[in-house]
């Protein structure tokens, strides 16, 4: 096992074009992935707890104007 | 969650309902339950291998011995051409079940993968040009691996859009599980044909072997295989949790929209 310095790090050997956007894609990727997910996931939550309350509401409303 | 969930799709025992003996949960709620019991594990094994891995193929692994450090886009392609296999396949089950069983919790589990398998495939392929473009000079070989990767980024995108566009959900899963079991056949034809044609001597027969691997380059594929796979399933399993509360939405919506027995 070998450990290397930061230069040939960053460089990668003169690929370093092509191995860090192959990584960073990878990386975007999830980062897109877990933001979009969360959002939808948020959006949907609040319209299902608004349709549920709204139908509550309009439950009690109905059985007090009765 | 549960709670709403139960009373939206209307087969649960409400809370405060007084009744001789608790019913079971439904199975939607059952199902988000056992996922959210899953994911803070998945979650944490995903960033564990991921940072060992990531540290012993950028910086410990040694460099390869014919391409340098060009080599090392494998460890991001190779798990990622895994995971994007893995979820296909998961996909091909979850279609079979549709078709034949017309079950709910298959057509979510097909909802919920198809876009992680696109995004992986995406991923395969991306990773697997800029590997191609280092060190043989050229984007993409259009060999059998990545005909096959090509194949399920569309299979995946189309299910997808499929889900997005038809408005009736059970159609909208009907027809994108016989997409996917429709694309079986193209899928494997690449590969049995490669088969065919790579009859006769090995690729390196008269060429010296390879030295063996390094130590650290086999445990930073193994983690990072192990960091994608529990990246898919936690995408996977936050997915169904947000269709099992779309699906609930709907169903409520319906139910709402249903005329009233009771007036």
């Amino acid at each position: 096992m070998s450990m290397r310095d930061l230069e040939s790090l960053v460089e990668m050997g003169g690929y370093a074009l092509y191995v860090w956007s192959a990584f960073a894609m990878c990386a975007a990727a999830a980062l897109w992935d877990a933001v979009l997910l969360r959002h939808r996931r948020r959006l949907a939550q609040e319209d299902l707890d608004d349709h549920l309350g709204r139908s509550d509401a309009g439950g009690k409303e109905g059985h007090d104007g009765a | 969650m549960n709670r709403a969930m139960a009373e939206s799709t209307g087969r649960g025992a409400p809370a405060a309902s007084p009744g001789p003996a608790p019913r079971p949960l439904p199975l939607g709620a059952r199902c988000d339950a056992w996922a959210a019991r899953v994911l803070p594990w998945c979650v944490a094994t995903c960033a564990l291998s991921l940072t060992g891995g990531l540290v012993l193929a950028l910086v410990a692994a040694p460099q390869d011995f014919l391409h340098g450090d060009a080599y090392r886009i494998v460890f991001a392609h190779a798990p990622a051409s895994a995971s994007s296999v893995a979820l296909y396949v998961a996909l091909v089950a979850s279609a079979m079940a549709v078709v034949a069983l017309s079950g709910e919790l298959p057509a979510m589990m097909a909802r919920a993968i198809a876009p992680v398998g696109a995004l992986m495939a995406f991923l395969s392929l991306w990773t697997g040009a800029m590997g191609a473009r280092a060190m043989r000079g050229l984007w993409l070989e259009w060999d059998a691996r990545n005909l096959a990767e090509g194949v399920m980024l569309t299979v995946c995108i189309t299910a997808t859009a499929l889900y997005m566009l038809l408005d009736a959900p059970r159609r909208a899963d009907r027809a994108a599980a016989w997409l996917v079991l429709a694309s079986v056949p193209v899928l494997a034809l690449p590969v049995v044909l490669d088969r065919l044609w790579r009859v006769g001597p090995a690729p390196h027969a008269g060429v010296a072997p390879p030295p063996p691997a390094d130590a650290s380059v086999v445990w930073a594929l193994a983690l990072m295989h192990l960091a994608f796979l529990t990246w898919s399933l936690a995408s996977v399993l936050h997915r169904l949790r947000t269709v099992l509360i779309e699906r609930a939405l709907g169903a409520a919506a319906v139910r709402d929209a249903a005329p009233s027995g009771r007036g």
